[in-house]
């Protein structure tokens, strides 16, 4: 059995970290730092976490959402509570890297969609959606354009190559598939730009410019 | 004896939940009734004050996502505002990853990948409620309202109303007002057959979720790590860069022009003419023509937003919105140089 290492302040110093990320006010720096914490103090830190979220959940969607922790976690987090070492490693160290990410995307559901069943459906449909995507990327693929077109400007994440030349990007689709987009990336700033400005419509919907650069354009080309 | 007097006490109950019912049945068609009446005469105008002053006066988070048929895209959103200050914060779930801030007409992106904080100010939102006093018939001229019925999305129930175009040169939306706020929570975009051309809609969202303006703005200023460019914007004047439109298109009102600074190495700096009809916008960029960057005349389509490129003599213009093609035809048809 691990010894930990670690000090009660620290321990508490993790906890905080943990629950900011937990609200979302965590910077990229100090999630960065919070995911390489020393292992020692890694002990029932997942189930920190959990409690973390089932208690957001419940202040905020009230009793039905604590139904659905699992008796297992039930056990795990009272044997945390009680400040007794665990008898028996409840997850491998790799697992609260992974399930962190997880846990924030769901973590904010409305009560009503807290069985687990719902979480499934909505990870089913975002997989599908994504498939979806790449199944249209690769078939919308097969006409590429030929000739070089406008130069490279710099575009966020593009590596600088000798122009006039079509940017191309890998894009990291959420399912981890790297896919090959051919982006025209004038048209792309200027695109942005537009969505900036066009801000005079009363249906300005939080959508912001960056949220199209990710987009391919669709064939019809007269 | 005792099962006599449970079966009485049982009795009791069941008549006691008869009469509750019967009285409920009574008084609620009548609340039922009311609510729909009012809703239904609101006019355009009033629809579309409610939707936008819910955006500026909820707190809200959520996670959104725009589809069409070529692309879909989603962000996580925090929205905060205390009195006139509004600041929000988006984190783009597709694409590289980036996070943009906004603080009333303050931008600020941070780029993940490159490490790179871009600083800009944008047109100030809020030029809506001016549009709508100034041409108060300019909207109900040109678009209608009208309440469809009810649904539920993201767990909020909404009122679904269908804004449509009186022309063929706009296209028509339909929009789900979340029914106590106004909040737009789903949006879509129709062409002039009626078909879907993008959807935007929140999968998730929390209406007065407790976000505090410090907090998003403490996030906003912390640049550590990152480097920060700044880019500068002009207003400029369309007259004066010897530009006009020979004839309005209707509907559309010229909002704003802005010029970017000029970067060192960058191409000359472009003209920016943003119109809006209320409820889309359509940008005219205006650059020098460059022969060896501007190749390809022609029209490109991207869920709701259309781009028409064209060389007229010197200069290369590109239009931009959320328009059909003919309407951007229009634009560049009447856009004429008026200097030499």
């Amino acid at each position: 059995m691990q010894v930990t290492t670690m000090n009660q302040d620290d321990v508490l110093k993790l906890h905080e970290r943990l629950s900011a990320l937990a609200d979302g006010e965590l910077d990229g720096d100090e999630t960065a730092q919070l995911m390489a914490a020393p292992r020692a103090g890694r002990d029932g830190l997942h189930a920190t976490w959990q409690t973390y979220h089932l208690i957001g959940d419940v202040l905020r969607g009230g009793e039905q959402t604590a139904v659905h922790a699992s008796s297992d976690f039930l056990s795990r987090l009272q044997t945390r509570l009680a400040q007794e070492p665990p008898l028996v490693p409840a997850r491998p160290v790799a697992m609260p890297v992974a399930e962190p990410v997880a846990v924030v995307v769901h973590g904010r559901e409305p009560a009503n969609d807290a069985s687990f069943r719902w979480k499934m459906v909505a990870g089913c449909a975002s997989f599908v959606a994504v498939a979806a995507l790449a199944w249209t990327v690769v078939g919308g693929a097969g006409s590429p354009v030929p000739q070089p077109q406008m130069a490279a400007v710099e575009a966020p994440v593009v590596e600088a190559k000798a122009a006039p030349q079509v940017v191309e990007q890998e894009v990291r689709l959420p399912s981890g598939e790297a896919q090959v987009m051919l982006r025209d990336a004038r048209l792309d700033e200027l695109l942005a730009a537009h969505k900036q400005a066009g801000s005079s419509s009363a249906l300005q919907m939080p959508v912001p410019a960056g949220l199209l650069r990710s987009a391919t354009f669709t064939a019809p080309e007269r | 004896m005792s099962m006599l007097s449970s079966g009485r006490a049982a009795v009791a109950v069941v008549s006691l939940g008869l009469a509750a019912c019967t009285v409920l049945a009574q008084v609620a068609p009548a609340t039922v009734d009311a609510a729909p009446a009012v809703v239904e005469q609101r006019s355009i105008g009033e629809w579309l004050t409610r939707m936008h002053d819910a955006s500026r006066k909820r707190a809200y988070t959520g996670t959104f996502v725009v589809s069409s048929e070529a692309m879909l895209a989603s962000a996580r959103i925090w929205h905060a505002c205390e009195g006139e200050q509004q600041i929000e914060r988006v984190d783009a779930l597709t694409g590289p990853p980036r996070t943009t801030f906004r603080r009333n007409d303050h931008v600020v992106t941070f780029l993940q990948d490159s490490k790179v904080a871009r600083m800009e100010k944008r047109e100030a939102l809020g030029l809506f409620p001016n549009l709508l006093q100034a041409a108060d018939t300019s909207i109900a001229e040109f678009y209608s309202a009208k309440r469809l019925g009810q649904d539920r999305v993201a767990g909020f129930e909404a009122d679904i109303v269908l804004l449509k175009p009186k022309d063929k040169l706009r296209f028509g939306y339909r929009v789900w007002s979340e029914k106590k706020s106004g909040l737009v929570i789903k949006l879509q975009t129709l062409d002039v057959d009626g078909k879907v051309l993008e959807q935007a809609a929140f999968s998730e969202l929390q209406i007065d979720a407790p976000v505090r303006l410090d907090s998003l703005a403490r996030m906003m200023n912390k640049t550590t790590g990152y480097r920060t460019e700044r880019v500068e914007t002009l207003v400029a004047d369309p007259a004066a860069e010897g530009w006009a439109l020979s004839e309005p298109v209707p509907g559309f009102r010229s909002m704003s022009c802005i010029k970017r600074a000029p970067q060192p190495g960058m191409p000359p700096s472009t003209m920016q003419w943003v119109f809006s009809d209320g409820l889309a916008s359509v940008s005219l960029f205006v650059e020098p023509y460059d022969a060896q960057r501007h190749l390809k005349e022609g029209l490109v389509g991207m869920g709701a937003t259309q781009s028409l490129m064209r060389r007229s003599e010197d200069w290369w213009l590109t239009a931009v919105g959320e328009v059909p093609v003919a309407t951007l035809k229009s634009f560049a048809a009447a856009l004429q140089r008026t200097r030499k």
